[in-house]
């Protein structure tokens, strides 16, 4: 197939992931502000094109879904927030755990990098999802403060997002202790520079710290930890932006793992909910690898952005709106 | 391309997530299809799923099962004959192998006697502590 074909499916795959993501978002937020009225069986179908069109457009933007997923989902959707970031959290597992191999074979991602990193985040992400599901069942407008919370983070990573600078190759000048003991290093090939591209992680201490916060929130939201991870181990661990990506994501396969455990003890896993996410996000993720190793349009990473404000300001409206009692918002009938 | 050196722990613990994630997949999409087709008998009725989705997890489960489930797995474990649990225990599947994993990485350090198996057996425990935490009376929210 000529080149010139192949950018125009591209740009197909684009433009169709576009408009389904944006009447996924547009009939909830009228169902939410009780415009129009949606089946039940609409929600679970309308979960699986949403994660589709997520999962094909992210990667373009260089961003994993979870961390949009269950900002949107609280927002618009009619679930509660256990639940919402219970499917999250699958959801951005399961993600982990299909690409992970291919990178560990590939020398982009190591065990000797991951492992003392997830032996902090793992622990803390356990503390952040008991703690959020403690917010919710002990308090009776627990959910809200979830919501408010989730939003202001959701601000948050907008800014870092928006703000952080890629080192494609970093340079290290100095090893600290640690990672020489642990021997953090590793080898890829690099076919841009046709080499081979020989990584060691450096600043240990100072990125296990921060790694430790990033668990907390990782746990408490549901939200996927990439856009922390990334910037910690490219900028602070000074790792190839390649090998941070694809090393964010081994770590992500095992802080999920731990937090996932608490909320499968709480009952806070809805199959009707978790599987169509979850299907949704492998196949469009799939489409969405191969589409961004054609095209990268600046304009996706953008879109991407201006959603994650919305969904911020939602949650935050969402949030305030219930707490305060300003305008009824669908919640439990009992 | 250049084939790069990687260490052995790295290709077991890929090899072994891979196999548990597929099964995981097919589990759970089986047990969604079981689920919706009325087949089997399932755990929680689709109408009362839905009037209830809203609801914080106990009180969801209190609303559609009558009680707040125990803290723990049971609620998985006793009741594998249902449709919605067999998806479950798809979604089950998945850490289980990230475990296996993890326990595959400490032999395989151990054996040559290299340090990052201390860092390993931390890991291991660490996710021992999150599978037991319902049952160390320390989990939040009851």
């Amino acid at each position: 197939m000529s080149g010139k074909r192949i950018e125009f499916g591209v740009y197909g795959v684009i433009v169709i992931a576009l408009i389904l993501l944006f009447i996924m978002l547009g009939t909830a937020a009228m169902a939410t502000f009780g415009i129009m009225t949606l089946p039940d069986f609409y929600w679970p179908l309308s979960l699986f094109f949403l994660t589709l069109a997520i999962g094909i457009l992210a990667p373009m933007a260089g961003v994993g879904g979870g961390v949009i997923f269950v900002p949107l989902v609280s927002a618009l959707y009619p679930f509660h927030v256990d639940f919402v970031r219970g499917t999250g959290l699958i959801m951005a597992f399961t993600s982990a755990l299909a690409a992970a191999p291919k990178f560990l074979r590939t020398g982009l991602a190591s065990l000797r990098i991951a492992l003392p990193v997830v032996a902090i985040a793992a622990a803390t992400s356990i503390a952040g999802a008991s703690f959020g599901l403690y917010i919710t069942a002990a308090f009776p407008k627990g959910k809200y403060y979830v919501l408010i919370a989730l939003g202001i983070i959701l601000f948050f990573i907008f800014a870092v997002m928006s703000m952080a600078k890629r080192v494609e190759f970093p340079e290290v000048n100095y090893v600290d202790g640690m990672s020489r003991m642990l021997g953090m290093k590793g080898a890829y090939f690099e076919p841009s520079l046709n080499k081979v591209v020989e990584y060691q992680a450096t600043r240990t201490p100072l990125a296990l710290a921060a790694f430790a916060g990033v668990g907390i929130l990782a746990g408490m939201f549901g939200l996927g930890a990439g856009w922390a991870n990334v910037p910690v181990l490219n900028l602070v661990m000074s790792l190839p932006i390649k090998v941070s990506t694809s090393t964010s994501i081994l770590i992500i396969t095992m802080t999920d793992a731990t937090a996932a455990w608490v909320y499968l003890a709480r009952g806070a896993i809805l199959p009707l909910l978790v599987v169509p996410a979850v299907v949704g996000m492998y196949i469009g993720s799939r489409i969405g690898a191969i589409a961004a190793v054609k095209a990268r349009p600046r304009v996706i990473r953008y879109i991407f952005l201006a959603i994650m404000f919305f969904a911020a300001v939602m949650d935050i409206y969402k949030g305030v709106a219930g707490l305060f009692e300003l305008v009824p918002v669908k919640a439990c009938p009992i | 391309m250049v084939e790069v050196e990687v260490e052995k722990a790295n290709k077991v613990y890929a090899r072994i997530i891979e196999v548990l994630t597929i099964i995981g997949l097919i589990v759970m999409v089986v047990g969604l299809v079981l689920y919706l087709s009325g087949s089997i008998p399932v755990f929680v009725d689709l109408d009362k799923l839905a009037e209830f989705w809203g609801c914080s997890a106990p009180k969801f489960w209190k609303a559609v099962r009558g009680e707040e489930l125990s803290q723990g797995y049971e609620w998985i474990i006793t009741n594998l004959n249902f449709a919605d649990i067999i998806s479950v225990l798809g979604v089950v599947l998945l850490p289980i192998g990230v475990i296996i994993g993890i326990i595959a990485t400490i032999a395989l350090y151990g054996s040559k006697r290299d340090i990052m198996v201390a860092v390993a057996v931390v890991v291991f425990i660490i996710m021992l502590i999150a599978v037991f935490l319902p049952y160390l009376g320390v989990a939040a929210g009851h």
